[in-house]
Parts: C-alpha cells; structure tokens; sequence
C-alpha cells in the first residue's frame, strides 16, 4: 500500500477507534458470559460460574492492551498519546520549553528571512519563460581614467551583432525614453521603453489581453503602437478592454494600445543591469525601438542594453564567440577608432552577480547562527535527559518499550521544534518587512521577495532537521539506559563520567569556535565599513541639501533666459534664513559619472594618443567648490568675472593626466570638440562612483557657458538642511513658479545610499555575530552551572578537605580552557580560510586582519571566563556538609 | 497433559484459527471451544492469545467478520475465512506437514 494511503486507513481506523473498543468490549462479554454458561451447564453455581469464567478470561486490561496493539489505528494513537504526553511535560516545564521554542523561533524566523532573500534574488530564476537561456551583452571601455568601464552597447553595435548571431534565436535592445502621456485624464509623466520588436517573444511574454510588440513593429515609419503594463491599463484606463486599438498621445503623437502586458511581469529595473544604465525603476509602456538612419549608423551613445536569447545547447562562451569575430569585423568596416572588448554575462547572473556573494554569506552566517542554537539546544536536552533518567528507568524498568521511549523522546523535540518552527515563520513575515526596508534600493528583484510555499517548506523542514539534531542523541541515551544502574544510584552520579565531560567538551569548543567564525566576519565588515566611511570622498560639507529642478524647454527657449532664472535662484535662496550658502552643479558627487567627453591638451590633434582623457563635465556656480567644500589645490575656482571668457577648473587627477608633473594654471586645453578654454584652477579629486573607487577625471565650467535647463542646487546650511526643504521650495516657486523641483535629498542621504549595501551586509552580520555570541555564553554558562550543579558533591569534599575559592575557579577554568582554545583556534583557523571567499567584499582589510582577529579572541576568552566564572563563584560558597548530605 | 496457550507457537496458532473458521464461521468462544474438543483437550488456546490473533488475521485480510446473532438469540461477532484466507490456510497446511515430516525424520534417526 502506498504509504500515504496507509495512513489514511489508519486515521479512519482512529476516527473509528472507540466504535472498534466497544465492539471489542462487547466480544470480550460475550465469551465470559458463554463460559460462564458452561461452568452452569457442568453444575457450578452461576455467581462462582462468572467468577471462574473471570478469572479464565485472564487480565482484561491486558487483553485489550495486546487486542489494541493490532488495531489498524495503533501508530497514531501512539503518535496522538506521545503528542498528549509531550504537552503535558511542557506544561510541567514551562520555562524549558520557552526557551527552546525561542531560541529556535529566534533562529528559524532569521534564516527564513534570510533565505527567502537569497532565494528570490539570487537562487531562483527570472519569471521569464526561457529565463535559463537569456544573455546581456555589454561593452568593456577599459581605460584608466573610465571609472565604471562596462557600458551598454550602442545601436550600430547592436545591429551588427543581432544580424550576425546565429546560435541565438534572437537578440534585442532596450533603450529608455521618457513620455508625457496625454488624452487620458492629467498629462501623466510615465516611464516608457524602447524595445525591439523580438523582445517579449524572446522573453517568453505573452499579452493579457491584445497582443504585444511583433516583428514589423518596428520599421521606422510604421505607425506608432504601444503595449502597456497591468498597472498604467488599471490607473489610467480603469482596467477596460476597450483599450485595444485605442489611441493615446505620447508626447504629441499618436500611438495605438495593442495590449496589456500580464499583471505578474516583472520588468527588469535600470540598476539591475548595470551601473551605466539609464533605464528606469518602473516600467509603464513599451514602444517600438524603431532606430533611425542616424542612430542606425553612428558610434554614438552607448544607451542600449543588448539581450540574447540562445539557441538551446549553445553556451554562453560559444555566443561570445561567435560576437567577438563579429566584432571585430564590424570595427573594421565601420572605421571605430576605440577597440573595445565584449562581456557576455547570463541575465541571470547579471541581475544578481554583485549581490549574489554578500548574500550567500549571510545565509552561511545566520546558519552558523541556527548552528550554535541547536549546538545550545543540544546541551540543554542532554542536560534534561539527565535529569530525567529516573523517570526513564522507571518505564524501563515496568515494561515500557526502549523503542517507545526513543520515539516518546523524539517526538517530544520534534514538536518543540515545529512549534519553535511556526513560530519563527510569524516571526519572519515581520522580519522580512523590517529586512526590505533595511536593504539598499539596488537590491536586485526586491519587489519580488516574499514568504512563499517554497520558503514555508524550506523553514519546516529546517525545523524538523534542528529538532533531530538536537534531539538524536538524548534520544538515542534513553534508549540505552540501564535501569538497574541508574535506580541504585539514585539518579545522581557521584563524579561525572569520562564520556560527559568528554560531551560537554566538544559542545563548548562548537560554539566558540562558530561564535570565533561569526565574530571574525563581522569585525572584517565593521573595519571596512569604517574605512569606508573615513576615505577622503574629495568634500567636506555634511550639512547640505540638494534639489533638482528642470525648466520647461518650452518655457526657457534661449541660453539667456536659463541664465536668468540661476542667477535669481541662487541669489533668492541665498537669501533664506539659515542658509550659509548656494551652488548650482549639473551633477552631485557619488552619483555616478555624467557628461562624460574627451579632454585634450592645446597644441595635439584628437588622433594623438595620449593627448588627454575622458572626463567628467560638471557645469558649476563659482561657489560650489566653498559650498560643497571642494579644496581648490593651484590657481582659483571659476570667478563672475569669468563671463565672456572660457575658463576651466580641473581635477588634481585630469590635470596629471594632460600635463604629468608640469604646472597647469594658464595652459590651455580643448573640452569636447569644443574650443579652449584656459585652466585656472586645479581642485581636489571628487569621488563620483560610489566612495571605494578613485573618481573620474572631472573638468568643472561655470554654468552659463551651457545654460543646461535641468540642473541641481546646492543649499549649505548652518542647521539641519533637511528642515529647510519646505522654505526652499517655496522660495524657488516664487522664483518661477513653472520649474518643477524633481527631487530633495541631503548629501548625508547621498552619502547613506552609496553605502547602504555595506550598511546592510554590517548590520545583519553584526547581529548574527553578536547573537551568536550571546547564545554561545549562555550555552557555556549552562553547561558550566549544569556540571557543577552535579558535581556539587565532589566539590563539597574538597572543600571540606580544604580547597580555596581559587582552587575551585582553577579546577573550573582549567576544565573549559582547553575547549575554549579549541574552538578559538579551529574558528580563527576556518575564518582565515573561509576569508578567501569575503576578500573581494572587504574594502582596505585583509581577511587575515592581525587586529580583528586578535580582538576577537580577546572577545571571546572574556566572555567564555566570565560565563564561567559566575557558576563558579556560586559553587565555592556551597557548604561542604550540605552537599555530603544532599549526596 | 494440555498445551498451555503460551505453548502454542504464533504461527501456529494462526494455522489452528483458519482451519478451525474453514470448517464454518463462528465466533471467538466457537473458535476456542471447537480447537479444544477437535484436539480433544490437548489444546486450549486462551483469551489473551485468541483475539489478538483474530485481529491481526483480520488486518491481514485473511479472515472477515460481521456481527450476527447465535441460536439463544445473542449478538456475537462472527469470523468467516476470506478467499485469501483460504489460500493462507492451504499454504501453511503444507508448510506445517514439510515441517512435522522434517522434525520426524530426525526423531526418527537411530
């Protein structure tokens, strides 16, 4: 029989169970009552006839214990009977039993958390259909002075290779644009791709209602369609399928709604595929890609993010082949002067390559944690079992099963696991809500983690595991016991026994060196987050708000007008009380490179090679190096005065790089494509990446030589600059009241966001380590309190023959030294090992860190001597004769 | 001298159940008294030994049994051997007979 159906007849046996013992009952009275009549028949008086019958029939308790045993229901009435038993010693031992349900709910409920992140984000597929065969292709521009060297590929690029690939089914290419949707209720700014026309079949998309993007869509002149997404259908079009066919306007033109996409796709985000990518956070619409003889042709802007799909079987070293040869033979029919190399990576492993590792560490750290629990837990059971080796040599000694005992046992930690386990998965569904608020924005797919079936399985059967972990082997002791032994001894051992001392040994030395592995990790990752923190970022001003605005093009037609509104801006804000000071710059440091073009010193051509760099171009007020606090090293920083000539301030570094070792105030030098312009100054280097990398070149002008309609202003205040938001908006409406503020933040935000990931990765390995610290010197401490607790007697003897305090701390701290250092050693020995794997997440700190390491044992050994030193202090004021008698 | 029921081996007990229900269904008592006086009181198969058997040969599969009522007009439960009971019944037959034949032949050994 198959077992499920096996239990199945068993339960209805159950449900059945009490029809089956009154039938049962029933039967039994029958045959007394047919012997009795016998003993009538041969002559026996009727009342001595039932007592003889009676006493033939044997013990009836007993009859239907062995009657019973053959029911169908007997293992579940075993299980229900162990369960009811279980709860009624819990019941006993309330505090036991908070404990372990705790400390495993503590532990279920973080890996849970844990695990479905990682699950999400790195371990499942995309919920795209042919998700497994699905490759990015991008461009490496390796250059020293090229801060983020992978880029997206450009449209030429891209045609070339997707007309040459023939072990792909296909290939694709995503490019952003912006749209202002109108003819549907407000003018509604929405977020819109560019796509081919392959791109949802090569996805594996299909519509939900209509169709989306064909082969064909996309010619140039073909008229405009556009297939929208499940959320713009229902906020926008109140979710009704008289939407197909119907035209909307996308920034003036007319496009038609072909379909809605399914409500559950999930559109890759711009940070999810690279650094460089200017795509957005949301997607509401997808437009034909439809690429015109120009963008067609030239090397321009390398704005497309390039998809493949390959062909089955094929591989993605076979795919990059076979484009490396393309290549190469389209660079040299196009004549493109900047050799550049492919990186062909699985969507897969683009979505969650850079976070892949940090997260796969902390579910190797918070299951180092759930190991020192159940290690803890361990120790507790062993602890307890002991305690009730009595109580087991009873049953033994009546009859009791050792089989039934073992099971009893088992099942008595197996529910306190599932209990602990449930108890956990609540925890988690909060601690997840706490950990996605924690997690940096660019956390890949976060909007996709939740607590599912598949994380539900995983966290019962991680609690059925730790309850047999812990729970094997007092189990298994139970089943050895002795009851002979064990009742003469009256449950109390006079000396431990080599073997639990032994137990007892291995249990700490677990813990220390787990904790010693624990501690290690997140002193590596505090250490770099402080030299993080403390790298020169190139500024100095913390307290400083910035506001992007844009002016409507419309509205600001000409380079004069744009000026104008600066130049009120800056002097209006100015104005504002608390306000020490006002910039404007075209972009902020830390968030990433911007206006990127070439440098060139005077006096070379653009063929030469080392004529220069790609810089940065950042178009500033003369006051955003004091507002921001930008050092200016050589010369001066851009003046009014200025207007009407073409001045520059460079970076230390841009500098170097077009006059190595020469002084360069007064040189000149050509910006783009652009004429001179003479450098006056010479500022200190700005990181613009993020605060791990040396920044980009940068190359400052003031603001009205490009008079660029969206811009940023900088505001430094004496106080919280956050506070000043509401008073600088308003006073920037009455500048203008047509210039939208896009959006605020602090630079301390800006500063925060870049190093949010390593905030996240501290703050979680940080509290696995502490708590695994916490959970190994209670375990130690209960291990210490248990085995003196036991020992009192031997201690009281010697004390009565005249051992000090000292000599019981001694005769303590000898015994747990040795598996301290054990553990130190394997945990500091494996952390130097398992370093290898968090060297490339650390910043400036080896894993072998001498410092680290050292403060770690230090740690450690204080929190293992003082976790012992309390029970011991306790057991040298136990009173010999006391302790003799207790015995 | 009578067998007493720990003396009757298991497997042999269940061989006596199916030959006894082969003759007619009865019940427990039946069953008993009917081993008793075909082996003419040199077996009696006790209480604690009878039902259990019963029971485990019906969770076997091998015997059936209803609730019915006896000649004084009394509710009894009633065994009858199922198909596969019969089979059992006939399997275990030979196996006893190869097994007294084989304990013979070495009793027999001069």
């Amino acid at each position: 029989m198959h077992i499920l159906e096996r239990w199945a007849f068993r339960l209805r046996a159950l449900l059945g169970a009490n029809r089956a013992e009154r039938e049962m009952d029933r039967e039994m009275q029958f045959h007394v009552e047919m012997e009795a009549a016998q003993y009538v028949r041969d002559g026996v008086a009727p009342g001595e006839a039932r007592r003889r019958a009676l006493v033939a029939f044997g013990g009836r308790q007993r009859f239907r214990e062995e009657t019973r045993d053959e029911f169908p229901s007997r293992p579940v009435e075993d299980l229900l009977q162990d369960v009811r038993h279980a709860v009624r010693v819990f019941r006993r031992m309330p505090a036991f039993t908070t404990t372990v349900v705790l400390t495993l709910a503590l532990g279920i409920g973080a890996t849970t958390v844990i695990f479905s992140v990682t699950d999400h984000v790195v371990l499942r597929s995309l919920p795209y259909a042919n998700a497994d065969r699905l490759a990015t292709v991008e461009v490496l521009v390796d250059r020293p002075d090229n801060p983020t060297p992978i880029w997206p590929a450009n449209a030429a690029h891209f045609l070339a290779w997707s007309n040459g690939c023939t072990v792909c089914v296909g290939m694709a290419a995503i490019h952003g644009a912006g749209f202002t949707l109108t003819g549907a209720g407000d003018p509604t700014r929405i977020a819109a791709l560019r796509v081919s026309d392959t791109f949802f079949s090569l996805l594996g998309v299909r519509a939900q209602i209509g169709r989306l993007l064909v082969p064909g869509d996309d010619q140039p002149g073909a008229a405009s369609r556009v297939a929208i997404t499940d959320a713009l259908w229902r906020q926008q079009f109140g979710a009704r399928t008289d939407i197909l066919g119907r035209t909307i306007t996308l920034n003036d033109a007319p496009s038609t709604v072909v379909g809605v996409l399914p409500p559950d796709f999930h559109m890759l985000r711009g940070r999810e595929l690279g650094s460089m990518s200017k795509l957005p956070d949301r997607t509401d619409a997808f437009v034909p890609l439809a690429l015109n003889e120009h963008q067609r042709t030239t090397h321009g802007e390398y704005d497309y993010h390039v998809i493949a799909l390959l062909k089955p079987g094929v591989s993605v070293p076979t795919f990059h082949a076979q484009l490396d040869a393309i290549d190469v033979a389209a660079a040299a029919r196009l004549n493109d002067d900047s050799p550049s190399r492919l990186v062909v990576t699985s969507l897969q492993a683009r979505v969650s390559g850079a976070v892949a590792r940090p997260l796969l560490l902390l579910l190797a750290a918070v299951g180092a944690m759930l190991l020192i629990m159940c290690v803890n837990l361990a120790n507790l059971l062993l602890a307890r079992s002991a305690a009730r080796q009595r109580e087991s040599a009873v049953r033994v000694a009546l009859g009791a099963a050792r089989g039934r005992l073992v099971r009893q046992a088992l099942t008595e930690t197996l529910l306190l696991a599932l209990i602990g386990g449930l108890v956990g998965i609540v925890l988690s569904s909060w601690g997840l809500k706490a950990l996605v608020a924690l997690a940096p924005a660019d956390l890949p797919r976060l909007d996709e983690v939740r607590l599912d079936g598949r994380v539900l399985v995983v966290a019962v059967g991680l609690s059925v595991l730790a309850g047999l972990s812990f729970g094997l082997v007092p189990a298994f002791k139970l089943g050895r016991i002795a009851p002979g032994d064990v009742l003469k001894e009256g449950g109390r051992a006079m000396t431990e026994s080599r073997q639990g001392t032994r137990v007892r040994s291995l249990l700490i030395a677990a813990q220390v060196g787990l904790s010693a592995l624990l501690l290690v990790a997140g002193g590596l990752f505090l250490k770099s987050f402080m030299r993080v923190m403390n790298v020169d970022k190139g500024f100095t001003a913390d307290r400083v708000l910035a506001l992007d605005f844009s002016m409507p093009v419309g509205a600001y037609p000409r380079p004069e007008s744009r000026n104008q509104f600066y130049a009120s801006a800056l002097e209006k804000l100015a104005a504002l009380p608390g306000v020490v000071g006002v910039a404007t710059t075209s972009a902020l440091p830390l968030e990433g490179e911007n206006w990127i073009d070439g440098l060139r010193r005077d006096g070379t051509s653009e063929r030469d090679g080392d004529a220069g760099g790609q810089a940065n171009f950042r178009f500033v007020s003369p006051s955003f190096f004091g507002v921001l606090g930008v050092p200016i090293r050589k010369g001066r920083a851009l003046a009014d005065t200025d207007r009407g000539r073409r001045t520059i301030v460079l970076s230390e570094r841009a500098a170097q790089s077009l006059w190595p070792n020469e002084n360069p105030i007064g040189k000149h030098v050509h910006a783009g494509s652009d004429s001179l312009y003479e450098v006056v100054g010479i500022a200190a280097d700005v990181r613009t990446t993020g605060l791990e990398r040396a920044g980009s070149l940068i190359a400052y002008m003031p603001y009205w030589d490009r008079s660029l309609p969206s811009s940023t202003i900088l505001l430094r205040t004496r106080n919280d600059p956050a506070a000043i938001t509401t008073s600088a908006r308003q006073a920037l409406r009455d500048v203008a009241p047509s210039v939208p503020i896009s959006r605020v933040r602090t630079i301390a935000q800006v500063i925060s966001g870049v190093v949010a990931q390593r905030r996240f990765e501290l703050v979680l390995i940080g509290l696995f380590a502490l708590t695994a610290l916490l959970t190994a010197s209670i375990g130690i401490y209960g291990i210490i309190s248990h085995s003196l607790g036991r020992r009192s007697n031997e201690i009281g003897i010697r004390i009565a023959l005249g051992a000090r305090a000292l000599d019981v701390h001694t005769l303590v701290l000898r015994e747990v030294l040795w598996p301290v250092a054990l553990g130190l050693v394997l945990g500091v020995g494996a952390s130097v090992i398992a370093g290898r794997a968090v060297a490339g997440l650390l910043f400036e700190v080896q894993p072998t860190d001498a410092g680290v390491l050292v403060s770690v044992a230090l740690v450690l050994g204080a929190v293992a001597t003082l976790a012992c030193v309390i029970p011991s202090r306790r057991a040298t004021r136990i009173d010999p004769v006391d302790a003799l008698r207790a015995g | 001298m009578a067998a007493s029921s720990s003396d009757v081996l298991q497997g042999t007990l269940d061989l006596l159940v199916l030959k006894a229900l082969s003759l007619a269904p009865m019940h427990g008592w039946g069953i008993s008294q009917r081993i008793q006086q075909l082996s003419k009181d040199a077996l009696q198969i006790g209480q604690g030994s009878l039902y259990p058997a019963l029971y485990r040969l019906e969770k076997k599969g091998l015997v059936a049994s209803e609730w019915g009522t006896t000649e004084n007009n009394r509710e009894a439960k009633y065994y009858r051997l199922s198909p596969a009971g019969q089979r059992a019944l006939a399997a275990e037959v030979r196996d006893w007979r190869r097994f007294v034949g084989a304990v013979d032949l070495v009793l027999v050994a001069e």
